[in-house]
């Protein structure tokens, strides 16, 4: 079984672009090489990258026992690499499969990458490449499978029309993100947005729209400002969902909490308060610069979670990952009922919790639950209360994959709260 | 060899190499929402996935929507028992059999590796090599799920059946060729399911374009026919079956 797999660039300079795709099978017999032969005869070479061959060989020019390596190029930028595999026992069949797999895959992502950085530092060349008649434009032609990423080869329209633009938008992601892996997730996402609004072929007044939304966001990059991109998107943009899919995938949130400077207060209501109907028994408030605003998510559920949220990271910073509410049912019902004092039946919060995962529409289908609504009200909320603070929210929400990322210190549970809801243990 | 014994030897010999009459009229058990919810529980175990919803009022026999909420795949699992049996579904094992391929499905987010030209097919090979290799190792007879999916014709969806039980066979003999005490792991059946997706594509691809036309139309010409045995003369052996069938029930 294959215990480690890389794709690294070879050591020596002296590696000939012939041997790419002949395979050295370290630690095999005769007959074992006989049969991953046959496995690479009946393989279609049509699908793959390279014609493959197998070879015997003794490991020691890459310092293998047991395992596979093979010299490969990527088609666009010639650049030579070794992928190796190694191995704890014999090889089998099944692992050269995979290796094969593997290599693939792995080149798969790097061509991507590579014709996205293309396609946003020259465009004119990456237009060039692709409609040229050689046998890149073959293999990038090929289905890459949903295991090498999202789609691919549609990036290619008049993403910037003019060389300023291509020159601003490197610039500026590289001032704001830096060149490492986020710029690189930046460029990728970016990409297939200006794909997205150019796709719109035809109607001039898009067009000219989407070059508005594109200077515009190029500005708003430049100031960090999150929270107005958002709004200039909510309210311009032609696909809201994905302009705010976009804009929340390229910032970290991670990175934007050691800037967070909001605390978010839990206390009881007090006697002479009513009790809210969206609210129950508590409240929550933000405070900055010593002013404080009340906040308060417009559906009852979602004050719920938020308040499950808060007590998970002030007693688990450390997780990542979101909670599980289908691990999680009665420590759910517990504080619903310690919110809302909703002891009459189990009915009513069982509904709430089933509604949560799936429902029914009116035709009796199944559908997706209601915790995106939940998410949505939270975010739409924070959005804009953090507006008003000139704050960036990103840090003090959760998403569907994960958890909230405000500074532990930020969270503040009055002495009236504090017992009864660390009490609370999500798993 | 007590009788017990022998009859139960024989029940699950014909489970295991169905043929059609074993899979519609022999073996049946009635299989609750329970047992299936039970078996779901315990899969999403097996394969180390979040518990899919289920919905039992479904108009399909059995089938698996991924929806990515918020960056989550959220799984719900749609079956009608009832369908599921008209399909031949109709024992505990061959339900659990048909569980497994839905949560092979899960269990890969429907990724595919691009090497099949029709990615539907890969996905479905990919999950009935899954789930044969699994309900082997879990000791599941596998008899009517074979014989089922080896029956279907091409689709745009799912690839000819001859493929899909090749698939399934390959996945079986692997567990099968493992000694009895050995650990399977999940990736390791990966290992296997690419080295038979490596050496049967070409095979796979060339059917494909072959019968691209007929595969097209597969689904448009696919009317149910129910057919009246009883029109037939007695010498027909499908109605005596049925009859003989009907007695007994009686």
């Amino acid at each position: 079984m294959i215990k480690n797999f890389e794709l690294s660039k070879p050591t020596t300079s002296l590696v000939s672009h012939e041997i790419c795709g002949t395979i050295h099978v370290v630690g095999a017999d005769s007959h074992n090489i006989e049969m991953m032969s046959n496995v690479v005869s009946k393989m279609d070479s049509t699908k793959t990258m390279f014609p493959y061959s197998v070879k015997d060989d003794d490991g020691q020019s890459v310092g293998l026992q047991n395992g596979f390596f093979v010299y490969v190029k990527n088609i666009l930028t010639q650049e030579v690499y070794v992928a190796k595999a190694y191995c704890d026992e014999e090889v089998t069949q099944a692992d050269l499969a995979k290796f094969i797999v593997s290599i693939e895959l792995d080149l798969k992502r790097k061509l991507a990458y590579n014709i996205r950085c293309l396609a946003v530092n020259s465009p004119e060349l990456c237009f060039e490449l692709l409609s040229s008649g050689d046998n890149v434009k073959e293999i990038l032609a090929r289905p890459f499978g949903k295991a090498a990423g999202p789609s691919i080869f549609g990036v290619i329209r008049s993403a910037f029309q003019s060389r300023e633009k291509q020159n601003d938008f490197v610039q500026i992601s590289e001032q704001v993100l830096g060149k490492d892996a986020s710029r690189h997730d930046f460029i990728d996402n970016f990409v297939d947005l200006c794909n997205a609004i150019y796709n719109k072929e035809g109607k001039p007044d898009q067009l000219k729209m989407a070059d508005k939304i594109v200077d515009r966001l190029l500005n708003e990059i430049c100031n960090h400002n999150e929270a107005k991109m958002v709004n200039f998107v909510r309210e311009h943009s032609q696909d809201r969902t994905f302009f705010k899919n976009f804009v929340y995938e390229c910032l970290d949130p991670e990175q934007l909490s050691s800037k967070a400077q909001v605390t978010i207060y839990v206390r009881r209501k007090s006697k002479e308060e009513t009790i809210s109907k969206n609210l129950g028994h508590y409240r929550f408030f933000t405070e900055k610069g010593g002013v404080q605003k009340p906040l308060k998510f417009g559906r009852e559920l979602s004050n719920v979670y938020m308040l499950m949220y808060l007590i998970d990271h002030v007693k688990e910073p450390e997780r990542k990952q979101p909670i599980d509410l289908k691990r999680n049912v009665e420590e759910f019902k517990k504080l619903y009922r310690d919110l809302f004092k909703d002891f009459s039946n189990d009915d009513h919060i069982k509904d709430i919790v089933s509604e949560y995962f799936h429902r029914k529409d009116k035709y009796g289908n199944l559908r997706s639950g209601r915790k995106s609504e939940y998410i949505d009200a939270i975010r739409k909320t924070m959005q804009e209360q953090f507006e008003e603070y000139n704050e960036s929210f990103l840090p003090y929400i959760m998403t569907g994959n994960s958890h909230l990322h405000v500074p532990v210190d930020k969270i503040v549970f009055e002495e009236d709260a504090k017992e009864a809801l660390l009490s609370y243990n999500f798993v | 060899m007590n009788d017990e014994i022998f009859i139960g030897f024989l029940k699950w010999h014909r489970r295991e190499d169905a043929n059609f009459f074993d899979v519609f009229f022999h073996d049946k058990e009635l299989v609750e929402k329970e047992y299936i919810k039970d078996e779901i529980a315990f899969l999403s175990e097996f394969f180390g996935l979040n518990e899919p919803n289920i919905d039992f009022e479904s108009d399909s026999p059995l089938e698996v929507r991924l929806n990515d909420i918020q960056g989550e795949i959220v799984a719900c699992i749609n079956c009608n028992t009832k369908k599921l049996e008209e399909c031949g579904f109709n024992n505990k094992d061959a339900v659990v059999a048909s569980l497994c391929h839905e949560f092979s499905h899960i269990y890969s987010h429907g990724h595919t590796y691009g090497y099949c030209d029709n990615e539907y097919w890969e996905a479905e090979l990919y999950a009935d090599f899954m789930a044969s290799a699994v309900m082997t190792a879990l000791n599941v007879a596998g008899g009517k799920y074979r014989y089922l999916i080896g029956d279907g014709k091409a689709t745009l969806t799912h690839p000819y059946g001859e493929y899909r039980l090749r698939c399934a066979k390959t996945a079986r003999e692997y567990i099968l060729s493992l000694p009895p005490t050995s650990k399977i792991a999940l990736e390791d059946i990966e290992s296997q399911f690419l080295l038979f997706l490596l050496t049967n594509v070409k095979d796979i691809n060339n059917y494909l374009h072959d019968h691209e036309e007929q595969i097209e139309h597969a689904l448009d010409s696919k009317e149910e026919v129910k057919i009246d045995y009883m029109q037939y003369p007695d010498s027909n052996l499908i109605k005596q079956y049925i009859l003989k069938h009907q007695q007994n029930n009686d």
